[in-house]
Formats: structure tokens, C-alpha cells, sequence
């Protein structure tokens, strides 16, 4: 496996292989939003660029190619089960894949909001559009889509052709009642608010047509109805007037490119092929054999035993191992990073120069080679990729470790021996590892953190954001830090509304300053690229001086597959789509 | 006899009344709401109220214990938050799973350990009874997840004998799902040897010592005939009721060893309860835990006590 | 956690206890003794001075992530752990949690439990009955089991695990106490302290508790042995240790998803010292309970 290190400010190399899709045939919105066109544009050229270097032997170290290929002479031991081994050559194709760990939830699109419960969400459900690895948006259930002139208006023209697993087409009724339904009325995992809509936004104007009325300007909406925001799945009209908790359960119903056979909680599922997909779906395999793992071990063990095709996201020592079995490793480059948040509501951490010391004591190169083998990027304490095409590189410089400046600002607010201080974060990839290295960096400038890993249903629901919820995180919780998780999103809208507004659903730090919560109406609201650009770098400097949370580094997504399967797409954010794919032998 | 069953099988209700209290005052202690729980952190305060309401869970805890037992008497424990699905299904399915390790590790330890057991009496105090004896107890106290993590060790990755995990690929045949409940088994089996060894063995000498043994040697029978005859019936009815009460030791055991092999079962599905505090589950697991291990107790006792008349009337102090 | 292949032996020490001369002459006499006894002193030797013998800080640095998983070598004979830590240090510190907690349970388990058995045992009749029955009710749920119940509950800490098993084994223990005091309270110098009309405290610990304290001695090393088996099990499951703390089941737990790699330094260290602590306290406790008998 390729290492690909891409320090400071470089060019994105998507590294995926680009292969002819589906989307090609159709017009992505154009226009109105020109300059997200244009973003697009340039990243197909720069893919069409690393598709070339795909198929050129010998790596150029400035274009590397990132799906290695699998070294031929490598014969994996002989398999111990001749009747579970790959696919027969003639008969119905089956695609076995691991998911560790299983959903968090039961499969509700109203609540899931864990990794592995949106890729399946994904599997039969669709969305209005989709959100690739590479920045792209791709119309599903939407043809094409346009603003009005100040942006708070939105019109979607669907999809021709596109019906639910029952047959009946996906109209712009359905699509309303969506947005509508149950995930606009307040229980949604996702923020509806911060996107400027609000119950009964969505209007139908004729059967394909569907009008969003935004309470203000969003230039980046038609990301916040893709895939990004997994709660917005499109079910039929029908579905949400009886929608209930275990309810989807029942049914699985959707418009995707996969019909639920059977699902086992903490076991498996198994999906069949859409016959009556509306998109090209000829090479699909016959069948998909999802199943669950308490860990990764377990998984890594039955890929070894060929028992499973695909591991759609696995941690780099496992990707390392199995490459060197002959298994095929891919990383995509992703927006996804993590969030160390501190309590600037309450001491130590309202003081903003102890905040700033917690940044500077952490070694951030080191950390993306210890924990991410070097796959990630290092983060400069503001949520914006340096790959997003309205990332300000000259903003602000790169903090990085000086612990004679951390203790001597700690010595300045007040503490010259340090404090101690609660880190609760939840078990989930490398934070474990990351909260014991922050906490022995912490230690460094006289800071003794005591750590507690929760199980992530416990974190969210009791340590992330503490009850009593009464709108938005409360003061007072019972963490003064910790470490969250942030999946990958097209645009970081997102990660600059609910977690940093003053009155932000997902601000954990506590940190309230009106000055931000303007530059965020501007950001949303920019006409175009250059005025977001410089609202970007403004952001990008106000986080960096007042540091309500800390970004260590952003991570890349890894997949691996058995070495003759080939077409896995999947998103920084943990969708995985297996349609025109296949085995090769 | 028939007395006697009936005080066993009312202590046995009446310790079941107080578990099941205990239980259900433990999953009040959770931390957490309910309804809050099942919808999420951004639900409103007015859905979760709602749902509560719909729940009962806003009602007083008495009541609540009564509702929940009496609908739990027939069969009716409740819905997994984390799940989504009745914990009656999920408990079902966990249960049957952990049955098929069970039963692999009690065929497996049963004989072996009976023979250890037997052979350590018949060299009582040489250097084969130590062995046995001394072993078995080191056995015995050795935790499964590090055993477990040995056997993975040398029989999955180092010799790739056996799979190191528990679970086969769906639709697997018999002889498949043997091979992967081996390995998982052999970390019970290992606990439970030095304990049934150690009864049999027991039971054994003091069968030796008794006087219809020595009577039947005295009307000169060959030693062999003695100890399969004699020794034999009377040493090992008393370990099979020992055996039965092995199943409240196996429900523990299998926790940790479900985790470590990836095993769908009752010990797997508790620890993850417990993890994701879903207090229905965790509720119900535990109380179904615990009626198999007073019916097994039970069984124990009435085997024993059918065995033994002394207990019949002594009593069971 | 395994308390009911033991239950059978832990609740039914017998009651006649031998001298305090020939106990010691047994011991002295055995093997397993011996054995068990220079097993465990080296690990409270280790727990105890554990800080001057590690080569390595236990906790490590931040840089030395950049040296993860090194297999064992002449710097650092037991390799390093997933964060590049000294497995050799980590073992040896691990002593000291382990030890600790599990010692602190136990003696709680067995303050608490010789209070209760003394009480029950003394005073007889509904007391007895009733707390009899739910000891029972609380010694019918596997121990682990119990564990994870209250865990959730408490939320994850050193001393909750501490306070939970204690609380688990007092039942066992009093049941024990219980027994044996049944046989005391009728013997002549109980009599006479209650013809005296001293006050129930001072017959129930200064006159009976002196007569049963060899058994509860026998009690407290076999119970020591399963608190040491439970608290590992439930750190192996993730319950009650930070995850930095350098913790024997913590630390199987933690690696032995790097197994599949063939790494097995940070698993198998900590696993062969969990298997000679616990079979050194056991031996040792089995020999202590023989030489009661």
C-alpha cells in the first residue's frame, strides 16, 4: 500500500479510480451554481489524471496511483472451506461484505446516525442526490436543480423512471413528504435548522417537480439533500404516514439499486438485485451478504479465510496486513476528522490562551504517522479542508508543537502547574489511541486529563452534548473535553453550523461569539466562490485564535477487497455502493 | 420425594421474585431516559415526553415492575432499544446459539474430565493424581479470555488448524459449525475440568472406601469388575448432578468467551446490552439468566436428593 | 466471575478448624505451598516496588507512537505495544492495579460478608431466612454478569468495580460465617457472655468473631483468587479501567486485534502473567484451605 503523505497545502489527488459511470450521460446542475460546476470540472480532470496513472506501471511519485495492484505471484493460502470460497464462474454473482462495527441502531431513517447504519440505509434507500469522494454531486432522485437569485429558494426537477421496490413511482409528493415528515419535525439526527429549512419547506409544484422554500440563503443546499445528509432519504409518502420506531424494519423499502431480503440485528443482511433499477445496473452482482462484526479482528480473520469480498472501511494496520496476503487496498482522501472540544463556558477552558495551549502541546505530523500510518492529513484547529475549493490557503499559518509556549500561556492564565480535567470521547477507530496520546501530551505541560471511553450510543446520549436538551448543547455538562467524531461531508457547511453557532445543536465547547454566527450567514449566503473564499479565511483565523475545538488531522477513508473484485465506490462519510461492480475472473 | 420438590420449586419461586426485583431496581439505576434513548439527542423534549407517556415508562416504578413481570411470565419482555426488536426474538435466537456451544464443551469436558477424575482416584497421591489434580485447579482459575486468546493463537494463526472465529457462514453444514465451535469451547472445557475432575475423583475414593466395595472384593471379584460395577454407579451419579449445576458457571463463562470469539449469543447480546445500556435487554437477559439457572439448580438438587436420601430429609440447610 | 463450579467448595469450608502449630506444619509441608507462595510474593513484589524495576514509564511519551508494535528486541525485551509503549514496563505495572483492586474488593467483600454471617448466623430465625434469601437471589446471577449490570449503572470506574465485587462475594462469605456460627452461639462461653448480659456487638466481635477468624482467613485467600479472575475478565470487556491505565486485561483486550497480523507480543506477555498470578494465589489458597481442614 501506498503511503501518499500530503502535508500543507498541496493539490487534492483523488485517489480513486475513476471508472465510466452511470452519471456520466447526465448533467450535473449547472448554472446557477456555476462555480461548484467548475469544481466539479477541474476534479474530473484531475481524476481523468490519476486515471492515466492507474494504468502506468511504474509509480509517478507526483501522481501515485492509489488502488494498488495486487502482486500476482502472492498465492493466498488454499482455502479451508471450498464450498464458501468466491463466486462460481457461472450461476448468480454474490458479493459478501463486513461491516464492523454493526449499525449502533435498528435501521430507522429518522435515527440512524452511525456509520454503518447509513451504508445500509443507503443500500435500498436513495437520495435526492449523491455526494462522491471526490467533492462531486451527483443528481439520483433529482435531474437537475436551481436556485432562485438569492439562493433561498431551490427547485428540483425529478428523476423520469425511478420507482420504489413496490412499484410505484418516486414522485414529488414523496419527495415532500420526506422533508415534511417526521425528520423535520424534530427528531432527526441531523441539524434541519442550520440549513435554513423548516417544517413544510418543501413544496410540490407538479408530480416531478419540488420546490424548497429556505428561511435563508444557501448556496451549498442541494449538498444538504444528498447523500451527506443521511438522514434525508427518500421513502414513499405512504411510509411516513404510519412511520414508527422499528417501522422501516418492516419494509426497507426504497428506490435503490437493492432490495432487503432479510436482516439480522447484530448479525447480517442480505440484499438482491433491483431488477427494475432506474439507472444501468447490468454488471450488479445477483446478491450482497452483508455481515456484522463485534470487531475488526474477527472480520480481518474471516477475509482471511475467504469468507468475505469486500471490507468497505478497515484501519490501516489491517489494510497493511491484508495487502501483504494479496488483498487490494484503496484510501480516499476524506473531509472526515475529529473534534477535541473543550468546555468555554466553565474554567480552565473559558480562558481562550489555556484552549490555545491544549493546541500547541499536540504533535500533529506525529500523530497522523503514529495512529494513521500516514494516511491523513494534519488539521490547523478549523473545520476546513484544505482540499475544499473555498479552503483560504493564506489565512492563518500551521500551529504546531511548542510546549514552552503552551506552559507559559497556561502560566499566564493562571495555572503555572497545570489542572485536571474529564476527557469523555467514545470507541470508535483510532480515538481510543488518540485520547491516550492527548492525554500523555497533556501530561507534558502539567495537565493530567483523566480519560473515559464510552460506547458510542452512551457518548452521544449522556456525555457528548448533556441533557437536559433543550435546543442546543447545555453549559455545565458533565465533560470539560472530549473528542467527537465527524464524518465526511461535499461541503463543511455542517461542520461550521451546529457545532460552532452560539446557539449551535452539536456545540459541545459551549463557545458563544455573535461575530462568528454572522460570518456563518455570510458563508452560507456567498454569491459565489471568491466571496466565500475570503468569508472561509476569516472563519479559518477566528477558529484558529479562539480554538473552541481543536482539529488535529483529517482522515483518509480505507477500503480493501478481494483482489478480482473490482467497481467498490465509496464516500468519505461511509456509503458504499456496489453497482457497477463485480469480480473479474 | 414429591414434597420435597414442591419446597424446592417454591424457594426456587421465591428467589426468582427477588431476582427479578433486583434486576429490574439495577436497570432503574441506568443512567438516561427512556424515551430518550430510543429517539435520539435531537428529538424535542415533547416527543420524548410523548413517547415516555406511550411507554409508561413516566409511571410509578411499582407499577412498572408489575407490568413488566407479568407481561415477562408470558413471554413478553419488551423491545430492545438498540435492536429495535422484541428482546423475546433476539434472546430466543441468542440462547439457541449459546446452547450449541454448551453442548460441545460439556460433550467434550464430560467424559474427559470423568476419566480424569477416576484415574486420579484410582492413584490416589502419586505423581498422576498431582498432575491431574494440581492441573486441573490451574486450569480452573485461568480466565477463558486468556486461554481463548492462546488457543487463537497456536490453532488459528500459527498451526491454521481451526478458525478463530465462533460464528460459520450462513447456511453452513453441521461438520463446519462443529469446526468453529471447537476452538471457542476448549477455554470452558478447561474450567470446567478441574472442577469435575476434582468431584469424580471424590466420589471415587470414598466409593473405594465404602463397605459394599470391600465386600465385593471380599467375595472375590476381580479389582476391574469392582470399579466399573460397583465404584463406578456410585461415584458418578453424584457428578452428573454436579454437572447440572454447572450451568450458571456457563453463562458467565460464555460472556467473555462469546466476545472474544465474535459469537452471537446470550453472553454476547448481555455484554452488549450492558454497553449500549439498553435496559429492556439487559433486563430480560439477565432474568432469563436466571430462571436456567435455578431450573438447572433445581435439577442438581433433585437428582442429588433423589440419589441421596439424606437430603430428602434433612432438608436443604 | 466462576463462582459456581467454586461456590460448592468457597460456601461449605468445613466448620472444625485444626491448631494454629499443626496448620503451619501442614503448610510447611506442602508443595503447592510453596509454589503458590513464591508466585504471588513476586507479583506484590513487583506491584509494590514495580516504579524501581520498570525499564521503561508504563505510560510512555507521545513519540513513542512512532515506535508501535516493535516485536521483542534487546531494548525492549517483551516488543512495544500499539502506542509504542514498553510491554515489559506495562506487565510489570499492570501488578499493581490488579493487585490492588482486586485485594481492596476482597476486603470489603469479607468485612462486609463476617458482619452479615455474624448477624444472621447469631441471631437466627426470619433475619436469617429472609437475608438468606436474597444472598440466594443475588448469588444466582453469574458474577461477571452481575458486574456489567451495576457497571452500566455506575458508569465505568476503579472503584465501582471495586465496591461491586465486593458486594458480590460479602453473601458468599457470610453465607460461610453464617455456618459457623450457628455451631458457636451455642457453645458455653456464648452463654455465659449473654448471662452477663453484655451488649450483642460486643458478644457478636470480641467473644465470637475470634473463634471464627481462621475460617474467614481461609475464606479471604480463596475469594482474593476469584476477584483477581474478575476483575480481569471485566477489564478484558472494558469495564472499570482508563484506557492509558496499564492493566493486564485491559491490554489482551486492546491488541488482540493485531493477532491476525501475527503480532502477539502485547497479548500474549500480559496473558502468561494473568495465568501465573492467578494459578499462584489459587495454589496458595488451596493449600491454606487443606491445611484448615
Amino acid at each position: 500500500m501506498r503511503r501518499v503523505k500530503k502535508m500543507g497545502g498541496e493539490v487534492p489527488q483523488p485517489r480513486t479510480k475513476t471508472r465510466s459511470s452511470r452519471f456520466e450521460n447526465h448533467s450535473v446542475g449547472r448554472r446557477s451554481i456555476l462555480w461548484i460546476s467548475l469544481v466539479v470540472l477541474s476534479l474530473i480532470a484531475a481524476s481523468c489524471t490519476s486515471e492515466v496513472a492507474d494504468t502506468t506501471t511504474t509509480a509517478d511519485p507526483g501522481t501515485p496511483p492509489e488502488t494498488s495492484a495486487p502482486e500476482p505471484d502472492t498465492t493466498p493460502d488454499e482455502p479451508d472451506e471450498p464450498d464458501t470460497t468466491s463466486p462460481p464462474d457461472e450461476g448468480p454473482v454474490t458479493v459478501r461484505v463486513g461491516l464492523a462495527p454493526p449499525p449502533a441502531v435498528g435501521i430507522d431513517p429518522v435515527l440512524i446516525n452511525d456509520e454503518a447504519g447509513l451504508s445500509l440505509l443507503g443500500q435500498t434507500g436513495e437520495y435526492l442526490t449523491f455526494s462522491d469522494s471526490e467533492l462531486n454531486l451527483i443528481p439520483v432522485l433529482a435531474e437537475s436543480w436551481e436556485p432562485n437569485d438569492t439562493l433561498d429558494v431551490w427547485t428540483f426537477t425529478l428523476r423520469q423512471g425511478a420507482t420504489f421496490h413496490d412499484g410505484t413511482p418516486v414522485t414529488a409528493e414523496d419527495v415532500a413528504a420526506t422533508f415534511n415528515g417526521p425528520i423535520a419535525t424534530g427528531n432527526a439526527g441531523s441539524a434541519y435548522e442550520t440549513y435554513g429549512m423548516e417544517a413544510g419547506a418543501a413544496e410540490v409544484v407538479d408530480e416531478r417537480t419540488v420546490q424548497f422554500n429556505l428561511s435563508r440563503p444557501n448556496g451549498a443546499f442541494p449538498f444538504f439533500v444528498s447523500s451527506d445528509n443521511y438522514n434525508a432519504v427518500i421513502l414513499p409518502a405512504s411510509f411516513w404516514e404510519s412511520y414508527g420506531e422499528g417501522s422501516y424494519e418492516q419494509s426497507f423499502i426504497g428506490s435503490g439499486p437493492w432490495i432487503n431480503e432479510s436482516y439480522d440485528p447484530g448479525v447480517g443482511a442480505v440484499y438482491i438485485k433491483n431488477e427494475n433499477y432506474w439507472g444501468d445496473n447490468a454488471n450488479q452482482p445477483d446478491r450482497m451478504e452483508v455481515t456484522f462484526f463485534g470487531d475488526e479482528a474477527a472480520m480481518i480473520t474471516a477475509f482471511q479465510d475467504r469468507r468475505l469480498d469486500v471490507l468497505y472501511r478497515v484501519s490501516f494496520t489491517n489494510a497493511q496486513t491484508l495487502e501483504a496476503g494479496g488483498a487490494a487496498v484503496s484510501s480516499v482522501p476524506t473531509a472526515q476528522h475529529r473534534q477535541l472540544y473543550m468546555d468555554a463556558s466553565a474554567p480552565p477552558f473559558d480562558d481562550v490562551r489555556v484552549r490555545q495551549a491544549m493546541a500547541l502541546m499536540l504533535d500533529r505530523p506525529l500523530l497522523v504517522e503514529g495512529l494513521l500510518g500516514g494516511f491523513g492529513v494534519i488539521g490547523n484547529d478549523h473545520p476546513i479542508w484544505e482540499f475544499y475549493p473555498m479552503y483560504d490557503d493564506g489565512a492563518v499559518s500551521q500551529r504546531s508543537e511548542d510546549l514552552d509556549a503552551a506552559r507559559a500561556l497556561l502560566a499566564e492564565a493562571g495555572y503555572p502547574d497545570g489542572f485536571s480535567a474529564a476527557l469523555d470521547t467514545l470507541d470508535f477507530a483510532e480515538i481510543s489511541d488518540l485520547a491516550q496520546l492527548v492525554q500523555a501530551s497533556a501530561a507534558q505541560i502539567g495537565v493530567q486529563l483523566e480519560v473515559r471511553v464510552h460506547d458510542s450510543g452512551t457518548y452521544y446520549q449522556d456525555y457528548w452534548c448533556a441533557f437536559p436538551y433543550e435546543g442546543s448543547c447545555q453549559p455545565g455538562g458533565n465533560e470539560s473535553m472530549g473528542i467527537v467524531n465527524y464524518g465526511h461531508r461535499g461541503v463543511p457547511d455542517v461542520y461550521l453550523g451546529a457545532p460552532l453557532l452560539s446557539d449551535g445543536q452539536w456545540n459541545a465547547s459551549h463557545w458563544v461569539n455573535t461575530d462568528y454566527d454572522q460570518m456563518f450567514a455570510d458563508f452560507t449566503g456567498a454569491p459565489d466562490l471568491d466571496t466565500q473564499t475570503q468569508v472561509a479565511g476569516e472563519i479559518q483565523s477566528l477558529l484558529w485564535e479562539e480554538v473552541p475545538f481543536i482539529v488535529p488531522y483529517f482522515i483518509d477513508f480505507i477500503s480493501v477487497t478481494a483482489p478480482n473484485f473490482e467497481g467498490l465506490e465509496v464516500t468519505g462519510m461511509g456509503h458504499f455502493r456496489i453497482i457497477d461492480a463485480g469480480f473479474t475472473d | 420425594m414429591s414434597s420435597f420438590i414442591a419446597r424446592r420449586v417454591a424457594l426456587a419461586l421465591i428467589t426468582l421474585v427477588l431476582i427479578s426485583i433486583l434486576i429490574f431496581a439495577g436497570t432503574q439505576l441506568l443512567p438516561g431516559d427512556v424515551a430518550r434513548r430510543v429517539l435520539g439527542p435531537f428529538a424535542t423534549q415533547a416527543a420524548v415526553d410523548a413517547l415516555n407517556v406511550r411507554l409508561g415508562t413516566d409511571r410509578p416504578i411499582p407499577v412498572q415492575y408489575w407490568d413488566w413481570i407479568s407481561s415477562a411470565v408470558t413471554g413478553d419482555l419488551g423491545f430492545s432499544i438498540s435492536f429495535s426488536r422484541p428482546v423475546t426474538e433476539l434472546l430466543g435466537r441468542a440462547l439457541g446459539n449459546s446452547a450449541k456451544l454448551a453442548v460441545v464443551a460439556f460433550v467434550i469436558v464430560v467424559p474427559l474430565s470423568i476419566l480424569g477424575g477416576v484415574v486420579a482416584a484410582l492413584r490416589r497421591n502419586k505423581l498422576t493424581d498431582r498432575l491431574i489434580t494440581v492441573g486441573g485447579l490451574s486450569a480452573t482459575v485461568i480466565p477463558e479470555f486468556v486461554s481463548g486468546i492462546v488457543l487463537i493463537l497456536v490453532f488459528a494463526i500459527w498451526l491454521n488448524w481451526l478458525p478463530g472465529t465462533a460464528t460459520a457462514p450462513a447456511g453452513a453444514g453441521f461438520l463446519t459449525q462443529l469446526r468453529h465451535l471447537i476452538l471457542p469451547a476448549i477455554p470452558l472445557v478447561l474450567v470446567l475440568f478441574g472442577y469435575i475432575a476434582k468431584i469424580t475423583r471424590a466420589g471415587v475414593i470414598e466409593a473405594l472406601d465404602a463397605d459394599y466395595t470391600r465386600t465385593a472384593i471380599l467375595k472375590g471379584l476381580p479389582r476391574s469388575t469392582v470399579i466399573r460395577q460397583e465404584v463406578l454407579r456410585n461415584a458418578l451419579l453424584p457428578t452428573i448432578a454436579v454437572v447440572a449445576s454447572q450451568v450458571g458457571y456457563l453463562i458467565g463463562g460464555l460472556v467473555v468467551v462469546e466476545v472474544l470469539f465474535n459469537y452471537q449469543g446470550i453472553g454476547r447480546l448481555l455484554f452488549d446490552a450492558a454497553q449500549k445500556a439498553d435496559f429492556p435487554l439487559l433486563a430480560g437477559g439477565v432474568l432469563v439468566v436466571a430462571v436456567a439457572f435455578q431450573v438447572a439448580m433445581l435439577l442438581a438438587d433433585i437428582i442429588y436428593g433423589w440419589l441421596n436420601p439424606r437430603i430428602r430429609l434433612g432438608g436443604s440447610e | 466471575m466462576a463462582q459456581s463450579p467454586h461456590s460448592p467448595r468457597g460456601v461449605g469450608v468445613s466448620v472444625p478448624v485444626a491448631s494454629r502449630s499443626h496448620r503451619w506444619a501442614v503448610l510447611r509441608g506442602s508443595p503447592t505451598f510453596w509454589v503458590g507462595a513464591s508466585i504471588t510474593l513476586m507479583w506484590i513484589v513487583f506491584a509494590v516496588f514495580g516504579d524501581i524495576v520498570t525499564p521503561y514509564d508504563p505510560l510512555g511519551t507521545p513519540q513513542d507512537v512512532l515506535n508501535r508494535l516493535q516485536p521483542p528486541s534487546a531494548e525492549h525485551w517483551f516488543g512495544t505495544d500499539s502506542l509504542g509503549r514498553d510491554v515489559l514496563s506495562r506487565v510489570l505495572a499492570g501488578a499493581r492495579q490488579v493487585m490492588t483492586v482486586a485485594l481492596a474488593a476482597t476486603i470489603l467483600g469479607t468485612v462486609v460478608g463476617t458482619a452479615l454471617g455474624l448477624i444472621i448466623g447469631y441471631f437466627g430465625g426470619l433475619v436469617d431466612d429472609i437475608i438468606s434469601r436474597i444472598l440466594d437471589a443475588v448469588l444466582s446471577i453469574p458474577l461477571v454478569i452481575t458486574g456489567m449490570l451495576a457497571l452500566a449503572a455506575l458508569g465505568p470506574t476503579t472503584v465501582g468495580v471495586i465496591v461491586v465485587i465486593g458486594l458480590v462475594f460479602s453473601p458468599i462469605i457470610a453465607k460461610t460465617v453464617r455456618a459457623a456460627v450457628l455451631a458457636e452461639r451455642r457453645l458455653d462461653y456464648v452463654t455465659a457472655a449473654q448471662l452477663r448480659k453484655e451488649n450483642v456487638v460486643y458478644i457478636l466481635f470480641v467473644e465470637i468473631l475470634p473463634n471464627v477468624v481462621s475460617i474467614v482467613v481461609v475464606e479471604f485467600t480463596v475469594r482474593l483468587g476469584y476477584a483477581i479472575f474478575t476483575v480481569l475478565a471485566l477489564s478484558f470487556l472494558g469495564f472499570g479501567v482508563e484506557p492509558s491505565v496499564p492493566d493486564w486485561g485491559l491490554a489482551i483486550s486492546q491488541h488482540y486485534a493485531f493477532l491476525t497480523g501475527n503480532v502477539w507480543w502485547p497479548v500474549l506477555f500480559p496473558a502468561a502473567a494473568i495465568a501465573s498470578l492467578v494459578v499462584g494465589v489459587n495454589l496458595l489458597a488451596d493449600a491454606v484451605s487443606q491445611a484448615a481442614e
